[in-house]
């Protein structure tokens, strides 16, 4: 089901008001019930993909904790996170490593075809993928004592605001908020519809009116667009998939606190990161938060934390090593993937790794600088690499990333514009505005509670004005197809 | 609790605002087109049958209407003339009753209006390649003999397929844009935008839900709450109105108005020219006599265009023509000063003449078609 429609307002009222209204014991087949039916709305068959995926982490994630020989549960979880990596791989892979086999063939003087059919990629499935993943190997740390109800676990799989696009949640945030007994907080329960109102406005007022500028731009052949369009459609895609995702996330998180059940935030005004890294703390927190602890960690060699929070917060104290740098481009190469079946996506997740790795090359040298100078020049290259990595994120394929980003340093192709003059004028103005709200917000935290809540009503106001307008389901969420 | 009524009190603030806004923009609405008949709608009708129509759908529909073949009568063979133009050939400024377009005053001034068909084809801001994919669309439907293209540049900066092309075009007649090289360049790069939802228009709207059982629902639900309530049935012209106020906010905040110079944006420029080419190659393969017109514009204020870039197009177009075989027309300057239109000092209209200049265009033309008519009899 897409958040951005009307039947998914429907939906949550119904569920909302039948949630309160239920004795407390039946709460959880409600959620449950929801949960599949949201899902059912796009295709029902693959409820049983994903009832039958949660079911082996059930299973096997009971016979880890219950197992007390070390080598019988590595077995156990070797083989829940081959089959969550296998039905991944299967589902999202298929066409791309057969592909890469075709060409690899060729070189050969090969000419292989495959014929495999048609593979539908499972909504939500390198979500719920990673959640499923986070469990099973939270149990075999022994950090998180497996449920041994199927009906929790699946309601903690399938739970309808985080199933297709996250936030990614550990077991011990969600299990033990889906099994207690919610008490309806009315102060709680307005932040929920506020923070619903704010992503649906990010989504269909925002998101949603940049798409088609950035549709057409990246339609364009790259040698007919000057240096100036590139950054343009950098910044254009930068500001919609932020709009698009953490709308989303908002949406799913203001979802969830209807029902008294509380999520991790997902962003941070990530735009306003002073580094590499801090963009990682405030960019898909508990993404990079996900990577942070089941991939880079473990493959420095550093103790792992246990929260969907923080991102990349962890500063790794050793002095680099090669061990370290390798960590650090592998989990990003791999978080990169985890994006998409393309080279493009890797491209990415190295694109970062780099400026992350050169960021903690350059630290001590940097710190010699004013903190005004260090901040201010730290927020503006980091900026620019942000927004240039959407470049690759966006392009279809890797020549044609190459081909824009090679525009970028052609100092001869400063000089003209070749989309409409509203295409810049908009992304300018949304980008200040952005940032704008940010400085307001800062602002009215600090104004006495009558301005504040002046402010809070007005944009309420306005946001429900324009949701009621704008509110149909043009384009899904980018994330989506991931 | 005050949080939750604070909410609640400011959503029932917006469904206000809301009708009051749907409210102000209808009576100007109602204001402006109170006078609309089918001739300020774009449309003229002989004997029952519409020959000039402006909108895609419209056009497809007046094609087919026109296909029965018509008989040789008082030595007139039948005669197709296809005028391609924009807004210029389907609107009248300030329109007045008795008021015609200029395909109307060309079928009333030529020999024989019974067999002489001047089909008026125009779409508001009309491209080149969208001119060449209806060029390549009628040719194939009708006996088409001449085609009277208005050339503007203006158009140069507008590019692609409009969207209600995807709803008019069937699969048999994508097959043969496809089959077409120069036009299906136009018709792919087209499909890829509007299979990503790209334009805001709202016949777009549901392409999000492609391929999920929700659509049903989602269906369901909006012709309910349409049927319900009237301001949820309007949303489509709701954003059509803050749409308008944004540009409207825009033109006054940067001080943008008719006059305002716009560069030529290269690319599309490019591609306008290319389809240019192909219209002349198409139109001189299948036997058909081109007379293009640079468009009439009021030569009493400053032109909005670029000087340099704006006669550089011009000898372009001289050398094209020439190098085709076909005729170019400057037009430019032909419609008299007074019979443009403009409001006040800043609402000036460089692109819509009044009712008098239709049939000084026609007039114009008709030269053209009158020899036609004589190579036909």
């Amino acid at each position: 089901m897409l958040f951005n429609t009307i039947s998914y307002v429907v939906f949550l009222i119904t569920v909302t008001i039948a949630y309160w209204l239920m004795p407390t014991n039946t709460r959880r087949w409600l959620v449950l019930a929801a949960s599949l039916l949201f899902y059912a709305l796009w295709r029902w068959e693959f409820v049983f993909l994903i009832t039958f995926s949660a079911f082996v982490d059930y299973f096997f994630s009971i016979k880890i904790y219950d197992e007390t020989r070390e080598t019988r549960r590595k077995l156990w979880l070797i083989l829940s996170l081959s089959t969550n990596l296998v039905l991944l791989l299967y589902f999202k892979y298929s066409y791309f490593l057969l592909g890469n086999v075709q060409q690899l063939g060729s070189l050969f003087g090969q000419d292989w075809h495959f014929n495999i059919g048609r593979i539908i990629l499972p909504l939500g499935i390198s979500f719920y993928t990673f959640l499923s993943i986070s469990y099973t190997v939270d149990v075999y740390r022994r950090l998180f004592t497996p449920i041994r109800n199927f009906t929790i676990y699946l309601s903690y799989v399938v739970f309808w605001p985080h199933m297709i696009a996250g936030p990614i949640l550990r077991a011990h945030e969600l299990i033990p908020q889906l099994t207690r007994v919610a008490r309806f907080d009315a102060e709680r329960f307005s932040s929920g519809m506020q923070k619903i109102l704010y992503g649906l406005f990010l989504k269909v007022a925002l998101a949603d009116q940049i798409a088609p500028y950035v549709t057409e731009a990246f339609l364009a052949k790259p040698a007919q667009l000057s240096a100036l369009d590139v950054w343009t459609m950098a910044f254009a895609f930068g500001l919609q998939i932020y709009f698009d995702f953490s709308g989303y996330s908002m949406i799913a998180i203001g979802s969830a606190r209807l029902l008294g059940i509380e999520f991790p935030e997902n962003f941070n005004w990530p735009y306003l990161a002073t580094s590499p890294r801090d963009f990682w703390r405030r960019w898909h927190i508990t993404l990079s938060s996900w990577i942070r602890d089941y991939l880079y960690l473990p493959l420095s060699g550093v103790p792992f934390r246990d929260e969907s929070a923080g991102g990349l917060e962890v500063r790794v104290l050793e002095p680099d090593s090669v061990r370290l740098s390798l960590a650090l481009f592998s989990a990003w190469f791999l978080m990169g993937f985890w994006h998409g079946a393309n080279w493009t996506f890797a491209f990415w997740g190295i694109w970062h790794a780099t400026f992350i790795w050169l960021y903690r090359l350059s630290t001590p040298r940097l710190a010699a600088l004013p903190t005004a100078v260090r901040n201010l020049g730290g927020w503006s290259l980091t900026l620019a690499v942000s927004m240039l990595g959407w470049i690759p994120f966006r392009a279809t394929n890797l020549a044609s990333a190459f081909a824009l980003l090679g525009r970028i340093l052609d100092v001869h192709a400063y000089h003209t514009l070749t989309f409409r003059e509203n295409f810049y004028l908009i992304i300018m103005i949304v980008f200040l505005g952005m940032l704008s709200g940010h400085f307001l917000r800062k602002w009215l935290a600090q104004s006495s509670s009558v301005v504040r809540h002046g402010a809070e009503f007005g944009l309420l106001a306005f946001v429900g004005f324009v949701i009621f307008i704008y509110l149909r389901p043009v384009e899904q969420f980018i994330y989506f197809q991931f | 609790m005050q949080s939750l009524v604070r909410t609640a009190l400011a959503l029932i603030v917006a469904i206000g605002a809301l009708y009051l806004y749907d409210t102000r923009h209808r009576r100007i609405d109602a204001a402006a087109f109170s006078i609309q008949n089918s001739v300020t709608l774009g449309r003229e009708i002989w004997k029952g049958k519409v020959y000039t129509a402006s909108e895609v759908g419209d056009i497809m529909k007046m094609v087919d209407a026109n296909t029965d073949p018509f008989p040789t009568l008082n030595g007139c063979a039948p005669l197709v003339v296809l005028w391609l133009g924009n807004s210029q050939l389907h609107f009248i400024n300030q329109a007045k009753s008795g008021d015609h377009l200029a395909p109307y005053w060309l079928r009333h001034a030529v020999k024989c209006p019974d067999q002489t068909l001047p089909l008026g084809v125009s779409l508001p801001n009309a491209n080149l390649q969208e001119h060449l994919v209806l060029e390549h669309y009628i040719t194939r439907r009708l006996p088409v003999r001449m085609i009277l293209l208005e050339l503007c540049f203006d158009n140069m900066r507008e590019d692609g397929l409009r969207v209600e092309f995807k709803e008019s075009l069937k699969s048999d007649e994508r097959d043969s844009l496809r089959a077409n090289r120069d036009t299906k360049s136009i018709l792919e790069t087209a499909e890829a935008e509007w299979q990503k939802g790209g334009g805001n228009d709202p016949a777009n709207s549901g392409s999000g839900l492609t391929g999920f059982a929700q659509q049903s629902l989602e269906d369901r639900l909006d012709t309910e709450l349409s049927s319900l309530s009237p301001l949820w049935n309007e949303r489509g012209t709701l954003r059509n109105y803050v749409l308008s106020d944004l540009y409207y906010l825009r033109n006054y905040l940067l001080g943008i108005n008719p006059s305002t110079v716009r560069k030529m944006i290269p690319p599309r420029y490019e591609r306008n020219m290319q389809a240019l080419t192909a219209i002349l190659r198409d139109a001189a393969q299948e036997q058909i006599e081109v007379i293009g017109y640079v468009a009439p514009i009021r030569q009493d204020r400053p032109l909005p265009y670029d000087g340099v870039e704006y006669a550089r197009w011009k000898s372009q177009l001289a050398a094209l023509f020439v190098q085709n075989h076909a005729q170019l027309l400057n037009l430019e300057k032909l419609v008299p000063s007074n019979l443009w239109g403009t409001y006040h000092e800043d609402d000036v209209d460089f692109m819509h003449f009044q009712g008098p200049g239709h049939q000084i265009v026609a007039r114009a033309l008709l030269p053209y078609v009158e020899n036609a008519e004589g190579a036909s009899q």
